[in-house]
Formats: structure tokens, C-alpha cells, sequence
């Protein structure tokens, strides 16, 4: 994580098993701060371990023993996904913008100040444009999946993100959640 | 464009035969594997 954060990559490569801190959790850590594309390497054949990673966020998963032309095909392919998404870590809707190794948020150019969770609920709105989430992915998303308590802690930030950011654009959806849209 | 790629794999043998196949097998991407 160290690496991670000194500098911005365009791919990561994680191995699942490792002795300190398991793959999975480090895939969640990055997740939680970037939407770089991650392909992870490891033993574990498991579909429950592949769906796993990918409920995490992943881009790809690779089983040992692997072939190199073939982890070299699918870092290629990744990377062209990403390439054409024009991600580059930065997101848009409208006139926001997302940067996502900063953890920053423009409106018509001008940054507007938000706290970490504020932040990573726009991030997932702005991810998922049009999309209705209910509380319950917002939650799981932006708290994880340890988080027990009222659903309706959304509702309190979401009150405060449309004050800060000043947009039309964030619509209840009764009953069920929130969608960014126009 | 220039690649920035992580490989976080605690096994240094496969760790350095990912580098090697980055950097070799695709001159054209110039990948560029960081432990």
C-alpha cells in the first residue's frame, strides 16, 4: 500500500496469497481510494474466492499455474478497457468531476470540499450514473461490509452533498435510494 | 504512453518472471513492472 500510494499506476497486479495482509484485503483497500484497474493473481480456485474478488471490484483473475502469454493477453486487454473507458482515474457527470487519486471533487472547475465518505458517495454515484443505488449498496460500498448500524446515516450525507455541491442532479428515488441523473 | 504497472506478488521468482515477460513481450505497451 505503501507503493501504492507514492505514486499512480495504470494496472496492479496482486497475488492473493501473501503472508501479512491477504490479497483481497488489499484489493478493497485500493478500492476504497482508486479505481485502478487490478487483476489478481493466485492459487485458489475456488469460484466462491473468484466471485469474491470480483465483489471487491476487480478487473481480472488469473489462477496459478498461469501462462505468461496469457497474463500478458489479459493485462493487455485491461488495460485497453481502461484505456477506452478514458478512465485515468478521473471521473465525470455534467459539470462535476471526480478525481479519484485525490479524492477531490470539481464543480464547473471549482473544488468543493467534502469529507471522506462525502466524497466516496459522489464517487459511486458519479461511477454508476443513471443508476439507482439503494441505501444498502451505498452503505456496503462506501462503509463495507462490517457496517451495522441505520442505513438511513445516507440520507444525512446525501442532505449535506447536495448543499456543498449546489447540483440538481442527485434524485431520491422512493423508497429504494439515490441515482445521479438529469 | 508509458504503463505504470504494480506487481504486488510475494513470490520473488514468479515476481521477476512477470517483469521480465512485461518488459520483454511487450516493447510496443512499455510496461513497466514495479514490486
Amino acid at each position: 500500500m505503501k507503493q501504492f500510494n507514492k505514486q499512480s499506476f495504470d494496472l496492479i497486479l496482486l497475488d492473493v496469497m501473501m503472508p501479512n495482509l491477504n490479497g483481497f484485503e488489499v484489493a478493497k483497500m485500493i478500492r476504497s481510494q482508486s479505481n485502478v484497474p487490478i487483476i489478481l493473481l493466485t492459487a485458489l480456485e475456488e469460484e466462491q474466492d473468484q466471485l469474491k474478488g470480483f465483489d471487491l471490484g476487480i478487473d481480472d483473475y488469473i489462477t496459478k499455474p498461469f501462462s505468461f502469454h496469457v497474463l500478458i493477453r489479459r493485462v493487455e486487454a485491461v488495460l485497453r478497457r481502461s484505456k477506452d473507458q478514458g478512465t485515468n482515474n478521473g471521473l465525470a457527470f455534467k459539470e462535476v468531476q471526480v478525481d479519484c487519486d485525490a479524492y477531490k471533487v470539481y464543480v464547473n472547475e471549482v473544488e468543493i470540499p467534502l469529507t471522506t465518505k462525502e466524497f466516496e458517495i459522489v464517487q459511486l454515484l458519479v461511477q454508476n450514473e443513471k443508476k439507482v443505488l439503494t441505501r444498502e449498496s451505498i452503505v456496503e460500498k462506501v462503509w463495507g461490509y462490517d457496517y451495522y448500524g441505520e442505513t438511513r446515516v445516507i440520507d444525512t450525507h446525501i442532505k449535506n452533498i447536495r448543499k456543498k455541491l449546489d447540483i440538481p442532479y442527485i434524485k431520491t428515488v422512493k423508497g429504494i435510494g439515490y441515482k445521479i441523473d438529469e | 504512453m508509458n504503463y505504470q504497472i504494480l506487481v504486488v506478488e510475494d513470490d520473488q521468482e514468479i515476481r521477476e518472471l512477470i517483469k521480465q515477460f512485461l518488459m520483454t513481450h511487450n516493447i510496443a505497451l512499455k510496461l513497466h513492472p514495479m514490486e
